[in-house]
């Protein structure tokens, strides 16, 4: 039975194949339109989909869609009315969008000459259904946080076998995940882009500062459950989402997108985060009240925040946990299908590839490429393997930036290896070479560490079981003091570094580089970060990748068995 | 003729204005019938207990 799930018209636009209960294909519409955070309709994620198995589309059993959009447009049409006359604008900006695209999933799909069966699964349950089907568990908790699905804002339950059964729902306005956005907004980042940077921030202020007058924003309430004091954000009738009264409360405006960052934004990012993991720690701490099942599984937007996720362990009664790749509305796509799997075919995937499913190309076509910029570039090909990687290590010892492009593109919002920039993480001088050289982007963000899975105890402070979430770089962890010194590039500064961590099994090439590497240094850690310039997309294609190292001052390019270099401009 | 435009576009907002309080009038009558029928109760609310609109059923 093939499934074909497909999210969008919120943010990350994806698409996902299941066939016979293995996942064979997933991919971002970003990656293809070079548009980050797509979210029209993901023609050409699908078309990889399809060409990657040699399918058409009729061929395909069911369609499942990440949620339901009539129940959704119930909710929209609500706030307008609920808010009338006040929502005018916002009514003039999504109804028309909604009637004419939104809506019309069935007739779309029907005009690219899809006959069969689709069912649309509800937000959350997409969002659970992502997380708990692949991940080791046979019996676990579940709690989805995110913006909002059709009403549900946050939900829990718990999954047993093929079973996902969500017994409790927040409804909308109340939203952790637009609470979160709501300040972003506020911080002067984009919403559903700049929230990791609000996490960033964080690092760097004194939650102390705002503390009680940031905790007035949320109620908390004896069972667990939370609600927003509503009066200070306006997102349910108005595109700006924190109000007039959370400015004059917090006594400043909005700050402009390139304004400077003043402490008091440092120390309001600390508070909002300490906050956000106050209340997803009483929801834990209640939920395991009911069950006693020390498996926790959890999805949504919200389990991007990284550093809530590798806080969990320490402050619950949780023993394991288990995230999904993407949690966020990408990795909608592939909860919906996974559902449809369970309850028809009966059937669990097999969840061992879960990061490298997008497209890969050929030699002949990486060649074809770096053949087309000949007189901008020199290339090597390498036949044997173990030669690329000891020449690549000897780059990254001489502290050079390596653009690292190799097999099938990663699903979800992190390069993990084969979309990556690397380089050494044992100077602190590497973080401003990087960001001068290639990512430009804000001081305040950290890079991420790669780590050979059997060192990560030695280097950071991890208690109990490692999840299998820190293979997709969804875990904030303390460094241990001792290295600190040693790998001062990843290393925030409050001393916590967002790892990834590699193992054989799972990316052998990328592992064979860092174990290369740790055999010449004594070092498992490398210096990963994403394989793009600031605001765009993570590169998909031999010509983004070559694109982007010409546009940038990498300096070595290793694509599939190629290392490139850049020719010498004669002035 | 300017004045036929500012007549014109006066018309064109008018008859705006009346669609979008008759939009909004036939959304809340729709969504009174047919809408679903959330708990307005803040934070946990039991998914067991929840009345269940026509859309819902529906879709």
């Amino acid at each position: 039975m093939i499934v074909l799930g497909i999210s969008c018209y919120y943010h990350d636009s994806s698409v996902c194949i299941v066939r016979d209960g293995k996942i064979v294909a997933v991919a971002a519409e970003e990656r293809f339109t070079r548009k980050k955070h797509d979210n029209g309709f993901p023609n050409n994620a699908l078309r990889f989909c399809l060409d990657s198995l040699g399918l058409n589309i009729n061929e395909v059993d069911m369609v499942s869609f990440y949620e339901k959009p009539i129940l959704k447009f119930d909710r929209v049409l609500d706030q307008h009315v609920r808010y009338f006359p006040k929502s005018f604008k916002m009514f003039v900006r999504t109804i028309p969008e909604w009637l004419k695209e939104r809506l019309g999933i069935r007739k779309k799909l029907k005009k690219m000459g899809y006959m069969g069966k689709i069912i649309f699964v509800e937000h959350h349950l997409s969002h659970a259904a992502a997380s708990f089907y692949v991940s080791p568990f046979k019996k676990a908790d579940i709690l989805t946080v995110d913006g909002v699905g059709e009403w549900a804002t946050t939900t829990k339950g718990f999954g047993n076998g093929l079973k996902i059964k969500l017994t409790d729902q927040i409804n909308f306005p109340h939203s952790l995940g637009l609470f979160y956005s709501a300040m972003t907004a506020y911080l002067g980042f984009r919403v559903n882009n700049g929230e990791y940077k609000v996490m960033g921030l964080a690092a760097y202020g004194k939650a102390e500062v705002y503390r009680e007058k940031i905790s007035k924003l949320i109620n908390l309430h004896d069972n667990g459950g939370y609600s927003l004091n509503m009066k200070y954000f306006s997102y349910e009738y108005k595109d700006k989402m924190p109000s007039k009264k959370l400015c004059n409360f917090l006594g400043g405006e909005v700050r402009r997108a390139d304004g400077r960052v003043l402490q008091r934004h440092k120390n309001i990012a600390a508070s909002v985060q300490e906050l956000l993991e106050k209340v997803v720690f009483g929801m834990l701490n209640q939920m395991y009240k009911e069950r006693s099942c020390p498996n926790l599984v959890l999805s949504g937007g919200v389990a991007l925040n990284s550093v809530v996720n590798g806080k969990i362990i320490n402050n619950t009664p949780y023993k394991k946990l288990f995230i999904t790749p993407d949690p966020g509305d990408g990795g909608g796509a592939l909860g919906s299908a996974l559902y449809a799997c369970a309850c028809l075919e009966k059937k669990r995937p097999n969840g061992k590839n879960l990061v490298y499913l997008g497209p890969d190309f050929s030699k002949f076509n990486i060649e074809g490429i770096l053949e087309r910029h000949s007189l901008d570039i020199s290339y090597e090909c390498f036949s044997d393997e173990s030669e690329l990687i000891e020449k690549t290590v000897g780059f990254i010892l001489k502290n050079k930036v390596i653009g690292w492009f190799q097999g099938r593109m990663e699903w979800g919002p992190r390069a993990l290896g084969n979309r990556s920039i690397l380089a050494q993480a044992t100077s602190l001088k590497m973080k401003d070479i990087v960001n001068l050289k290639v990512k430009k982007r804000e001081s305040f963000r950290p890079f991420a560490p790669v780590i050979l899975e059997e060192c990560v105890k030695d280097y950071f402070e991890i208690s109990g079981e490692l999840s299998k979430s820190t293979d997709y770089m969804l875990m904030v962890y303390p460094v241990k003091e001792e290295v600190k010194k040693k790998i001062p590039a990843i290393v925030h500064v409050n001393g916590t570094g967002r790892l990834q961590t590699i193992k054989k099994e799972s990316n052998l090439l990328y592992y064979s580089l860092v174990k290369s590497y740790y055999k010449k240094t004594g070092i498992p850690v490398l210096l990963n970060t994403s394989f793009n310039i600031r605001g765009e997309p993570i590169v998909c294609t031999p010509q983004d990748a070559v694109k982007c190292f010409l546009s940038t001052d990498i300096d070595y390019l290793v694509i599939g068995n190629y290392l490139v270099k850049k020719r010498r401009k004669n002035v | 003729m300017s004045m036929i435009g500012g007549l014109k576009r006066i018309t064109t907002l008018c008859i705006l204005t009346i669609i979008y309080f008759l939009g909004i009038g036939m959304m809340a009558f729709f969504l009174k019938l047919f809408g679903v029928k959330k708990s307005e109760k803040k934070g946990w609310v039991s998914r067991e207990n929840m009345k269940i609109g026509l859309l819902e059923e529906m879709f």
